[in-house]
């Protein structure tokens, strides 16, 4: 007998379509969507700004250090780095396609992040992300289709963390040290 | 069993160092504490709890099915999917993986089900090299211990112990125990290593039957580290770790963070499906005892777990006795339920090491009556010979004493009449084990039931 078979046959070999599953979980609620996604990322480890154009990245970005490596998939923030790099690099500057206000993380995949390992080989982690793409609850965020589309999706709230030495929080366990998260206005470029 | 080895006796060993103790206690009680406010901070935590219980029991229910639908849509995807029966069916089917790939060195992320197979020990066994990328279990695997926690490996040791290990194997400077230099010391040593690994075995989360998909929670982000940076990944996933859609995942990813940490959601969910171009993923589905396990009713609904820990942070025993007493890669409230079913005769000890006070099903996020389920286990375990003859000629004693109200009436009198004439009886912990830390009250003046003749039931 297989492994398979083996295990087939210790459960009777019962394969029944199953009946409905059904329970109900109500929406988690909030007074502003904003305010409460920002209060959630921070505690994460995010760092959060609120801008009226993405250019204000562009110019973070280049104070932050300027003579930093950088891959970027967000148009007005230039990349001086090809995507076959091999090493750690400064900062990655991506769009995020949602938020969730009730946790404090953004969805990535494959769509959106130039090369996987990116998301990790990066120092910081640079996200923009429009107001008007955050949601309340983790339900709203729709993660069925969007994970569906691609072979790699990932929910990100704050940096790479640890707390296995004495319960002491760690920023940059293993990847990026800091991550920032850009919320453009609603209504704005 | 070895009776200098069971929890009792590992307890009171981990107890002679007081301080250290006290720190174990307090710093879990504290995880404790962060997971209130996690729960209370969301709306609807009881509907939650409702939802997560019911949605893994219709998957335990449906296993079968789900199995086979999950089998079907990761190999559509690309996926090797493999079948263990037992834990060396997993060990010999990562070696031969391994082999085929002529890999030497192996990353590994968090997986508490190869700490369940010694699949560590196996691959070095055959001279390959594994790393544990994860920093609580690079520690233990550096001391070559097993976890004492399954969220916080390492929670037993204390930084200057670290600082020690990572000096002697790291170079790191000595004397420096700041965690945050620590952590950075061990980030240069991982980052070489997956880098120049050939394989990464990762843990399973969730595995989504409709889609194949798994999904791996990390607060690291070194799962994903070692995935994305070899060209083979080998998933190691318990049969019982389906849920059915990925509509359900959300209701999973709300109750784990939160019971675990008091976090919100861990830093990475990563939802792989199917292999990345040009690279290879095998998916590795075990079973070692679970199918048995599932067709006990009694202890079925231990197999909803989801591994939060939470009942180990909120257990006054775990807390005081720390994980190695318990001498299973699970330790605490559930790896009490879950190793008799291993080895009955090996842990027939860890069923006892509880008050059972019922905080564990109190805060189990899919709602497991563990502390019902380690009754059960008493029960079978004396039913079966399986516990020591003093314990079950006291609780025979017992029960002939409590089921007869002559015999109790009579035992209350001479209990009270030794509290007060031969002390030293009742007061010698070789005796009478419960005094070793308390002391036996001062004796009554009269029983209950002779108070309430004459105070309440003439009113």
């Amino acid at each position: 007998m297989t492994a398979k078979e083996k295990i087939f046959a210790a459960f009777g070999d019962n394969v029944t379509e199953p009946g409905n599953l059904s329970y109900a979980v109500p929406l988690q609620r909030c007074e502003d969507r904003t305010a409460s996604f920002i209060e959630t990322a921070t505690r994460a480890g995010s760092e959060c700004r609120q801008i009226s154009s993405v250019d204000e990245v562009r110019v973070w970005v280049e104070n932050a250090a300027p003579s930093g490596s950088i891959i970027s998939k967000v148009a007005p923030v230039p990349g001086n780095l090809s995507h076959d790099f091999d090493d750690e690099f400064d900062f990655l500057v991506v769009r995020a396609a949602t938020g969730i206000a009730e946790n404090g993380s953004v969805w990535l995949d494959d769509a959106l992040v130039p090369e996987r390992k990116s998301l990790f080989f990066c120092k910081h982690l640079v996200i923009v992300l429009n107001e008007a793409d955050i949601v309340t609850d983790l339900m709203e965020a729709d993660i069925k289709s969007r994970s569906l589309k691609v072979g790699y999706g990932v929910l990100i709230s704050g940096p790479s963390k640890t707390a296995d030495i004495e319960q002491s929080l760690v920023m940059g366990a293993q990847g990026p040290i800091s991550c920032h998260l850009f919320i453009l206005r609603s209504g704005s470029l | 069993m070895n009776i200098t080895s069971d929890h009792a006796a590992l307890a009171e060993k981990f107890n002679k160092d007081r301080a250290r103790t006290q720190w174990h206690d307090e710093t879990l009680w504290w995880v404790r504490a962060k997971r209130d406010n996690a729960t209370t901070a969301l709306q609807h935590w009881e509907e939650i709890r409702e939802a997560g219980s019911s949605i893994k029991e219709h998957t335990l229910n449906h296993l079968p099915h789900y199995l086979l639908r999950f089998e079907k849509e990761a190999r559509a995807k690309g996926v090797h999917v493999h079948w263990a029966f037992e834990g060396g069916d997993l060990n010999k089917i990562v070696l031969d993986i391994t082999r085929s790939k002529n890999a030497r060195l192996i990353v590994k992320s968090k997986s508490m089900l190869t700490e369940e197979c010694k699949l560590n020990e196996h691959l070095e066994h055959h001279q390959i090299e594994v790393v544990d990328t994860d920093l609580g279990e690079l520690i233990i695997q550096m001391r070559k211990e097993v976890p004492s926690h399954i969220v916080l490996p390492a929670i037993h040791l204390k930084k200057q112990e670290v600082s020690d290990l990572f000096n002697e194997r790291l170079k790191s400077e000595p004397g420096n125990t700041d965690p945050q230099y620590l952590t950075r010391e061990a980030r240069k040593f991982l980052r070489e290593k997956i880098r120049a690994a050939d394989i990464a075995i990762t843990g399973v989360n969730f595995g989504i039957a409709e889609s194949g998909s798994i999904v791996i929670c990390t607060n690291e982000g070194n799962a994903d580290l070692g995935v994305h940076q070899t060209k083979v990944h080998i998933a190691c996933m318990g049969i019982e770790k389906l849920i059915p859609s990925m509509n359900d995942l959300p209701v999973f990813l709300k109750l784990l963070a939160r019971s675990a940490t008091g976090q919100a959601i861990t830093s990475y969910t990563s939802i792989y499906s199917g292999p990345a171009e040009g690279k290879e993923m095998h998916i590795i589905l075990v079973d070692n005892g679970r199918s048995t396990h599932l067709a006990d009713p009694v202890f079925r609904s231990s197999l909803k777990c989801i591994r939060c820990g939470a009942c180990m942070n909120t257990c006054p025993v775990y807390r005081r006795s720390g994980g190695h007493s318990y001498r299973y890669h699970v330790a605490g409230p559930i790896g009490s339920i879950l190793a008799p079913h291993v080895d009955k005769n090996k842990y027939s000890d860890l069923p006892f090491a509880s008050t059972l006070c019922g905080s564990c099903s109190n805060v189990c996020p899919v709602k497991i009556n563990i502390h019902e389920q380690l009754w059960h286990w008493r029960q079978r375990l004396t039913e079966s010979g399986n516990v020591s003859t003093g314990k079950k000629l006291g609780i025979h004693f017992l029960n002939r004493v409590l089921s007869s109200t002559t015999l109790f009436r009579l035992g209350g009198a001479m209990l009270r009449w030794t509290l007060r004439h031969a002390r030293f009886l009742v007061n010698s912990p070789k005796l009478n084990p419960w005094v070793k830390n308390r002391e036996m009250p001062a004796a009554p003046g009269e029983s209950f039931r002779d108070w309430y003749k004459k105070n309440v039931s003439q009113q």
